[in-house]
């Protein structure tokens, strides 16, 4: 009896245990690497999921085109030692398009041209366009999250133009477009030129009451090169202006983001200027409630050495002109960190998450007088906020003068 | 038959600690934080501290009683009847609440790992392999139990290490939470001490108790076990919550999950660790099941008088499993629980206490031959 009930477990378990059901080849899979979302530029679609004689409402976008980046099996170098010569990007990825009512319909209909099935595991970009952007990414955001393939590392990114441009850049450093740009955007974090603004940051943002969300803001420069150009950002879910190239490195200062970077021209006098570099930003936030209204205090610390400048006049050996360079860098920073908070308070994107503050440190204003994020918006446009700069210089590099 | 007293305070320590920390530890956050927003941290605490005291509550009617388990001893004090219709009840709730839970956990590979694997066979496989464990004796199982807590505990701890940094302190505060009333504190507390692994946790002690070297290791144990225990799924939640946000950690349905895909290892040593997280979770899910499972069949052993435990081992295996298969899908799922959890105190925390009374004032007292 003991054997029999032994050996009618042992069978079962080769039954149960080898674990077929989900058996999946490397080539049954299109991985797609890269996604763009547009505006269809033509209304029309063979549907696949409904019937064409009725109506389907669409998501606040409109009709979406969606482009992907597929990797061809067999195309991807797998190390450094396999790169070089080969295939271009021509051959090593493909890109498919197609049209939907939301994304995840666009998404199945893209399944419908495919052979095999449509894994996002490996998404590493996923572009929107600027106009779509300025609709309204709720729908978007909602298919990422439903997804389990699609991780919150991927990088969510805008595009000033046409998204899917993005996507048939061929650059010349890497077979695949998407790999590159994602790793270009990592080395930027690296480097201190970005915030860390992977998806799954920048879903934390647009969740809380009092912040709201930003993207890289990307262009594409002479089909072979892409630029970030700034950074979007957002109010709830539009997009409703992005920032300059430059400022991405005040928003750095402001938001803390280290190892520092990026690098600011301070002009001193009419014809010079030198250029300072930072290593380390500190930023402090200090809220305070007035006559019912929250006053910010934001003090930057910003450390920097200095790399070039552009007159022999200037005396980087005198200490009297490394506190000049100093002193004027924080009049400058002040102003830039100023604007930029300016700008985002007129579209009323809070991106530092000042309301957050609020609602961490002055709980009681924020559950009477503001209570949800609309609310906050408002006050967020006219809320005062004082910044003050400290720059240090640390080294002026190897020249001794 | 009586075995041998040979379990430890590390054991019972360690027990609990497992049994606590399983299926449900992913949603908790999302589960403390729909109540009371960024007072999530406190309300674990506060719901543990609950599930605390239940153990004790068990543990002192170890003290009076160490040589019995809770339906013998609740036969001495009650009287027969009432203690078969009250150990009835145990018995079905921790029916029902294993079936649950393996669902749950079925829920979540097939989410993850096996999206066509028939959920038949994950709950199947992991119900088999559970009831193969419990044919061994309860001082064998605390052994197994010894062997799985350093894979519990440590990636657990480096969980929270790894996601430490990732946080922002804004998010944790107001501690209390943001337009909250003291009405939502108790109701979100009597709902984390309502989950199924903290039923589980408190309740493994009741059986343990006839089982350890002495009342004292038990005692030691359960204390311990509480606060180890405590204080990791206290971190869990802090973690999870300090790096989402309050509102963002109510998107998915296990936020902890999303967390291991947030973090990385330092010099970027593997790309992906939420593979490796969610195999040492099924670890996890396995030692919790395993001491619910094991309550199941050792209540329903001295409900019928039966020689040993072991004798349910197989015999419960189609009752659980078609439990496990009655919720429709995961919404319905949570709901059961969280209904079944709430009446459970009931069970496993208001039951005891008027035992503890009962006994307080009849002066009844076990037995006492402290070997």
């Amino acid at each position: 009896m003991k054997h029999n009930i032994a050996l009618f477990l042992l069978t079962l378990s080769i039954a149960l245990l080898s674990g077929c059901w989900d058996r999946m080849e490397v080539e049954d899979r299109s991985t797609v690497l890269g996604l763009a979302v547009d505006i269809a530029e033509e209304e029309k679609e063979d549907p696949i999921n409904h019937s064409d004689e009725e109506e389907i409402p669409t998501a606040e976008v409109g009709m979406i085109e969606v482009t992907a980046q597929l990797a061809v099996p067999g195309q991807i170098p797998l190390g450094p030692s396999q790169g070089g010569g080969g295939a271009g990007p021509e051959e090593s990825v493909w890109v498919v398009k197609a049209v939907g009512h939301t994304l995840s319909e666009a998404v199945t209909h893209l399944q419908q041209q495919l052979s095999s099935t449509i894994f996002l595991g490996h998404l590493k970009i996923f572009i929107i366009s600027d106009e779509v952007a300025r609709k309204g990414i709720n729908e978007i955001i909602d298919f990422m999250k439903r997804n389990p393939e699609v991780r919150r590392d991927a990088w969510l990114l805008v595009n000033g133009e046409r998204a899917d441009e993005t996507l048939e850049v061929a650059p010349k450093l890497e077979r695949i477009p998407a790999l590159y740009l994602s790793n270009m955007l990592d080395n930027s974090i690296k480097m201190g030129k970005l915030p860390k603004v992977r998806a799954g940051r920048f879903w934390i943002a647009l969740e809380n009451d009092g912040q709201d969300g930003y993207l890289p803001y990307i262009t594409v420069k002479s089909k072979e090169n892409i630029q970030v150009s700034g950074v979007g950002y957002f109010r709830d879910n539009k997009l409703v202006g992005h920032t300059k190239p430059y400022q991405i490195a005040f928003l750095n200062g402001l938001i803390e983001h280290n190892p520092g970077g990026s690098t600011a021209v301070v002009k001193l006098a009419d014809h010079q200027t030198v250029q300072l570099q930072s290593t380390k930003r500190k930023s402090d936030y200090t809220v305070t409630l007035e006559r019912q209204i929250p006053h910010f205090t934001v003090s930057v610390e910003i450390t920097g050495n200095i790399t070039g400048k552009n007159d022999e006049g200037i005396q980087l050996d005198q200490n009297s002109t490394i506190s000049s360079i100093e002193k004027t860098a924080e009049k400058t920073f002040k102003q830039e960190y100023e604007k930029l908070i300016k700008e985002t308070q007129n579209q009323q994107s809070d991106i530092l998450g000042l309301g957050e503050h609020v609602r961490a440190e002055l709980p009681n204003y924020w559950d009477e007088e503001v209570k949800s994020s609309e609310k906050w918006r408002e006050i967020y446009e006219d809320v005062p906020v004082d910044v003050t700069v400290t720059v240090k210089v640390e080294g002026v590099g190897l020249r001794a003068k | 038959m009586r075995e041998p007293r040979q379990i430890t305070a590390t054991q019972t320590m360690m027990t609990i600690t497992n049994s606590m920390v399983g299926v449900s530890v992913l949603a908790l956050p999302r589960i403390a934080s729909e109540q009371v927003n960024s007072g999530a941290v406190l309300i674990t605490i506060l719901g543990l501290f609950l599930a605390f005291v239940g153990m004790m509550i068990i543990a002192a009617l170890g003290i009076r009683f160490p040589n019995d388990s809770l339906i013998q001893s609740s036969k001495a004090i009650i009287g027969r009847p009432l203690s078969y219709l009250f150990g009835f009840f145990i018995f079905l709730f921790f029916i029902i609440i294993v079936g649950l839970i393996t669902r749950e956990f079925s829920f979540i590979l097939s989410s993850f790992l096996f999206p066509d694997t028939p959920a038949t066979v994950l709950i199947g496989t992991m119900l088999i392999v559970v009831a193969i464990t419990t044919r061994n004796d309860i001082t064998t199982i605390s052994y197994i139990q010894f062997v799985y807590f350093p894979f519990i505990a440590f990636p657990i701890l480096l969980l929270v290490f790894l996601a430490f940094p990732e946080m922002d302190i804004r998010q944790l505060r107001p501690f209390v939470g943001n337009q909250t009333t003291f009405q939502d504190f108790i109701e979100g507390s009597l709902i984390i001490a309502a989950l199924p692994f903290v039923h589980i946790g408190s309740f493994i002690l009741s059986i343990y108790i006839p089982h350890t070297q002495s009342t004292k290791h038990a005692i030691r144990g359960s204390i311990f076990g509480a606060i180890l225990s405590g204080t990791l799924l206290s971190l869990i939640v802090l973690v999870t919550v300090g790096v989402f946000g309050m509102n963002d950690v109510r998107n998915p349905l296990w936020p902890v999950y999303v967390l291991t895909r947030m973090i990385q290892l330092p010099f970027e040593l593997l790309e992906r660790l939420d593979i490796l997280f969610l195999i040492i979770w099924i670890l996890s899910a396995f030692t919790t099941i395993l001491s619910g499972y094991l309550i199941v069949i050792y209540n329903g052993s001295q409900l019928f008088n039966l020689k040993s435990h072991r004798v349910l081992s197989y015999l419960m295996l189609p009752i659980v499993f078609i439990m496990a298969l009655y919720p429709q899908d995961i919404l319905q799922l949570y709901d059961l629980l969280r209904t079944v959890g709430l009446y459970g105190l009931l069970i496993t925390m208001l039951y005891p206490l008027l035992l503890l009374l009962v006994a307080f004032i009849r002066k009844k007292r076990g037995a006492v031959n402290e070997a």
